[in-house]
């Protein structure tokens, strides 16, 4: 390989060479590292200008934007740290920008503290971050909370394509395997403006893989959860080829977990208004089996690059029958195997490709991206709605399959104060019913986005202008949906309607406004003013029937207006010697929110209680976060965070539902090194104060503490290298109500104690 | 800085103590005062098939009220209303199931509503009361149970050999000799139609039926019927007569092989 050796890393303090740095260019997410004179080597055809990154355990990283070819040689100066500073070096995925211009909080978590804190699917491992909490269903399905907002609110971008499925229902987790994860991004703010409608509250973002650092990589990562004795094993492997003057790179990875019925520290659970028994605690029929593969490959030459990524996740969970349909002993019952998955059951199968192709230019880049998408999720049962099944019904009760095309096109200009940049975003989505239950129609849905962004450094340069504007179109077309109703097996003469045809359009313009300091390296202050928007969904336009995820009748309004608001953030913070600390306030104005609203009126289907309709009203939320982090000895990491989120509906002067409690989140690390070892130990504590404030007939929750606590082991020999992580999960074994799972609703408490156990060899 | 730093903590104090600020709306949930069946307001009621029951409902609010919900289910599973679970019943005979919304309005009232009983059911039933105020706040339910008697039906006596353990109501069978006998005695004073019997396992795996013809008889006998049962576990064994009414009644047991 050609070397560029002009680029020299060295210490600050002394000016040795430091070996082991890992420089990174964002556009290609490929790492190289420094050899031990400091040097680091890098294609020579590369041309235009980059952002490389200079990282290093235990050192501060550095950001610096470079123009290839060199014409002078540099050299990368780096000081020794205690305190990781995460916040100022990463870069924004979306405009390849340093995170620290950006006005809006954006983190990236470590891979190494995610794995600490791992939990049984992605959203609720991430709860251990400030701000962050996720809306679960048992284990296996969850979706994050950021700042309250989750949902049709919070999008999940990956490698720049948004996640579609059936993401209306709190019960449908994120179709995303969770060890497949190189690199990602959370945006705690606004984020509409860069990634459209459905992430006003904020984003995650995947970050495109991670280029092998050596010729060959292999992995194989095992889990065992006691609860539900969750078990698997996720296996990849990566590669990397030159081949004349073009580099290219693909993994593969495999995973299969399965898990047995879910088990809970109580004797009995309420659903429509009965109190049943739960024998040994045991929900029956809640076993899970997954498999999920993703292959991808990426080929560089010269300035241009390609990427081509395929997921494949396959998720088949029992549904527990006590909540489908009028709730029975004999459903609840177990039939005495925890392993198996009989009816109810749900299967989902979600289907991405994406491609990427980027062309670096001297002053900027051209971007295009592109995925389809195809969500499938079926659930079987026995006929229970009475009167609506045919006499000859088979199992399949609700069939939706979503078929979703998307296309992103960028292009940015760079000069020496700023970014321009001008985009175009393009969907098509098409939903297909099935089954003889009704929930939503099939439908056909577009959306338009054309934005404009600048990022424009002050004349003073002490810190970032920047925003833009955004124009966004949409339509939504359903013919509606009507069924024959049965009695004693006898067809009625006319259908019923459950929903009449519906066409929208809808039109909107939204934009941001921030300032970002940034001639203080140590210091965060921001501050960024968005009008976001939000187009309706489509259960919130035409849902009518009974939900069982969320264990109620659910009426869409087919008359919605897309969701307007104000939002605006604040961050300032400090990092400094050993410890560093922010605090983010926020307050959000929504003159259109749409949320579900109980009726003064009962469902007229027969598994229906009190009926819930999505209506519109003016809401303001507000809160923050406050975080410290400190090493009050090198080898301890201890930080500690408060958060509180406050919703007020002006119409109905009460709470909005599942919003996060006011929670104190600590974690603690002590890490040394022993004998060619790295050990961990960690705690994990969160305390919970009473969430009182909650919407009409929605049941109060009481406070709870709660603590995680584990070690990990890494040792490396030669070119292997293993990890071990064992976990103590609620160590105190409390018994707990948690008011963001929707077993809440039924008067299900958390899991008790539970252990883990996670184990990783790579061999390079 | 510092005033940034004052002004964000005081932002976060206003957003933690506006968590104690209550609404002037009606947020208060309406009542179900009484359910008065026949004109006694109990927790079970006695009653027989085919009888019109008088089913008079007392609910209020304290501002306005908006629907009341009643619906009949069957109660025999041991499920429980308002927080705890029920009593198990004998399993019901016969299917019975009763929905209806009403209009009310005010901040009381009295829903008056007759029910028959249906002619070929027996066992027992909830009579579930749900209600919601205006303003959507919804009612702890209140429910009273209707034990349902019923003479019409055919009635039998069983003679089980090994015989009914009394302590766990479960005939124990060695599994070194793993057979079971029992005979029947089945009346009905409108004759009988067929007499059914079968033997399920735990796994829901048929390991014997018969049917045996009524011919309209008043009284029958089965005699003795012995069956030998595959291995170890629990069976669970049913029968039904039908008379000529088309009115059955069912008799269940549960069988282990130990």
């Amino acid at each position: 390989m050609p070397v560029l050796s002009q680029i020299q890393i060295r210490l600050a303090d002394g000016g040795q060479p430091l070996s082991d740095v890992a420089v990174s260019a964002h556009q290609w997410g490929r790492v190289a590292m420094s050899d031990e004179h400091g040097n680091a080597k890098l294609p020579i055809e590369w041309k235009g200008e980059f952002h490389l990154h200079f990282e290093k355990v235990g050192y501060t990283a550095v950001v610096r934007d470079v123009f290839f070819p060199l014409t002078d040689s540099i050299i990368i100066l780096m000081t020794s740290t205690n305190i990781e500073m995460r916040q100022l070096v990463i870069e924004d995925a979306w405009s390849q920008r340093m995170q620290s211009n950006r006005s809006v909080m954006t983190i990236q978590p470590l891979l190494s503290d995610m794995r600490l804190n791992a939990s049984q699917n992605f959203a609720t491992t991430l709860q251990y971050i400030p701000g962050i909490m996720a809306i679960q269903t048992g284990v296996g399905i969850a979706k994050p909370v950021i700042r309250g907002m989750s949902g049709a609110r919070v999008a999940l971008i990956d490698n720049g394509i948004k996640q579609e499925g059936q993401q209306w229902g709190n019960d449908h987790g994120w179709e995303l395997d969770q060890y497949e994860l190189d690199r990602i991004e959370i945006i705690k703010g606004p984020a509409s403006l860069q990634y459209g409608s459905d992430a006003a509250g904020g984003a995650i973002v995947i970050q495109p893989h991670l280029w092998p650092i050596k010729k060959n990589e292999f992995e194989c990562r095992s889990f065992y959860a006691s609860n539900n004795q969750r078990e698997g094993s996720s296996l990849s492997y990566k590669t990397k080829r030159k081949i004349g003057q073009m580099n290219w790179a693909m993994g593969i990875r495999g995973t299969l977990a399965r898990s047995e019925d879910y088990r809970l520290p109580t004797e009995q659970y309420t659903y429509l208004n009965r109190t049943l028994p739960l024998k040994d605690g045991i929900l029956n029929n809640t076993a899970t089996h997954e498999r999920h593969v993703t292959a991808w490959m990426a080929m560089i030459k010269g300035q241009h690059t390609f990427r081509l990524i395929y997921r494949k996740y396959h998720l088949q969970s029992g549904l527990f029958p006590g909540i489908m349909g009028v709730p029975t002993l004999g459903a609840v019952v177990g039939d005495g195997n925890a392993s198996n998955i009989g009816l109810p059951s749900a299967e989902v199968i979600h289907d991405k490709w994406m491609a990427h192709y980027h062309r670096q230019q001297h002053n900027g880049f051209w971007q295009w991206e592109s995925g389809v998408q195809y969500n499938q999720r079926a659930e079987l049962a026995r006929p229970h709605q009475d009167g609506f099944a045919p006499p000859d019904a088979d199992s399949l009760s609700l069939q939706l399959q979503l078929l979703t095309f998307q296309t992103n096109i960028k292009k940015q200009w760079r000069w020496e104060r700023g970014v321009f940049m001008l985009g175009s975003q393009g969907q098509y989505q098409n939903n297909r019913r099935g089954g003889v239950e009704f929930l939503i129609p099939s439908f056909s849905q577009w959306q338009t986005g054309l934005f404009a962004w600048l990022e424009l450094a002050s004349a003073s340069r002490t810190g970032v202008w920047s925003g833009g504007v955004r124009w966004d179109q949409s339509g939504f077309q359903t013919p509606g949906f009507a069924q024959f109703t049965y009695q004693n097996g006898v067809q009625s003469s006319e259908q019923w309607v459950r929903r009449s045809l519906v066409n929208r359009r809808f039109q909107s313009i939204s934009g941001a406004w921030g300032w970002s300091q940034t001639d203080r390296p140590n210091r965060i202050f921001k501050w960024n003013v968005a009008r976001s928007f939000r187009m309706p969904q489509a259960a919130e336009l035409t849902i009518n029937g009974v939900h069982h995820g969320s264990f109620r009748h659910e009426e869409g309004s087919p008359e919605l207006r897309p969701e307007m608001g104000w939002q605006a953030d604040l961050t300032v913070g400090h990092q400094e010697g050993n410890q560093s600390w922010h605090c983010a306030p926020f307050f959000h104005y929504y003159s259109s929110y749409i949320y579900l609203s109980p009726q003064a009126e009962f469902s007229y289907l027969p598994d229906g209680g009190q009926l819930y309709r999505y209506l519109q009203a003016p809401v303001l939320m507000t809160g923050g976060e406050f975080f410290l982090e400190k090493h009050i000895w090198d080898p301890l990491h201890t930080d500690i965070s408060v958060e509180g989120v406050f919703t007020y509906n002006q119409k109905t002067q009460l709470g909005l539902p599942f919003i996060p409690p006011v929670q104190i989140k600590s974690n603690m690390v002590y890490e040394r090194e022993w004998k060619e070892r790295t050990c961990k130990v960690f705690v994990h504590a969160r305390k919970a104060f009473a969430q009182n404030r909650t919407e009409r007939n929605e049941k109060t929750t009481p406070g709870y503490f709660v603590a995680n606590a584990g070690a990990s082991m890494q040792c490396e020999m030669s070119e292997i290298a293993m990890e071990w992580i064992l976990s103590v999960n609620n160590v105190f074994n409390q018994t707990y109500f948690n008011n963001l799972s929707n077993y809440r609703w039924i008067q299900l408490p958390e899991q008790g104690r539970w252990i883990q156990v996670q184990c990783c060899i790579k061999i390079q | 800085m510092k005033r940034v730093t004052k002004i964000s903590a005081a932002l976060l104090l206003v957003a933690a103590s506006m968590n104690s600020c209550r609404p002037d709306q009606d947020v208060s949930a309406p009542m179900v005062e009484a359910i008065i069946v026949n004109g006694i307001d109990e927790v079970e009621h006695e009653v027989s098939a085919g009888d019109v029951i008088d089913v008079t409902i007392n609910v209020s609010d304290n501002e306005n009220l908006k629907q009341v919900k009643l619906n009949i289910h069957s109660a025999d599973d041991g499920h429980g209303h308002g927080g705890g679970t029920g009593e198990v019943y004998e399993p019901n005979v016969g299917v019975w199931s009763y929905s209806k919304i009403i209009d009310v309005s005010g901040t009381a009232a009295n829903v008056n509503t007759s029910l028959t009983i249906p002619v070929d059911i027996k066992g027992h039933w909830h009579i579930e009361i749900m209600v919601i105020d205006a303003a959507g706040n919804e009612a702890e339910e209140a429910f009273t149970t209707l034990h349902v008697e019923n003479l019409g039906l055919p009635t039998g006596v069983f003679v089980w050999n090994p015989t009914i353990s009394s302590t766990d109501q479960l005939v124990h069978v060695p599994s070194t000799n793993p057979q079971v006998t029992f005979a029947g005695d089945i009346t009905d004073a409108d004759g009988l139609t067929s007499l059914y019997w079968a033997i399920y396992s735990e796994a829901g795996v048929l390991v014997d039926a018969q049917m045996i013809d009524g011919s309209g008889l008043i009284n029958m006998s089965t005699g003795n019927i012995q069956v030998t049962l595959p291995g170890s576990g629990l069976y669970d064994w049913t029968f039904r007569a039908t008379d000529q009414n088309g009115y059955y009644n069912e008799w269940v047991q549960e069988v282990i092989v130990e």
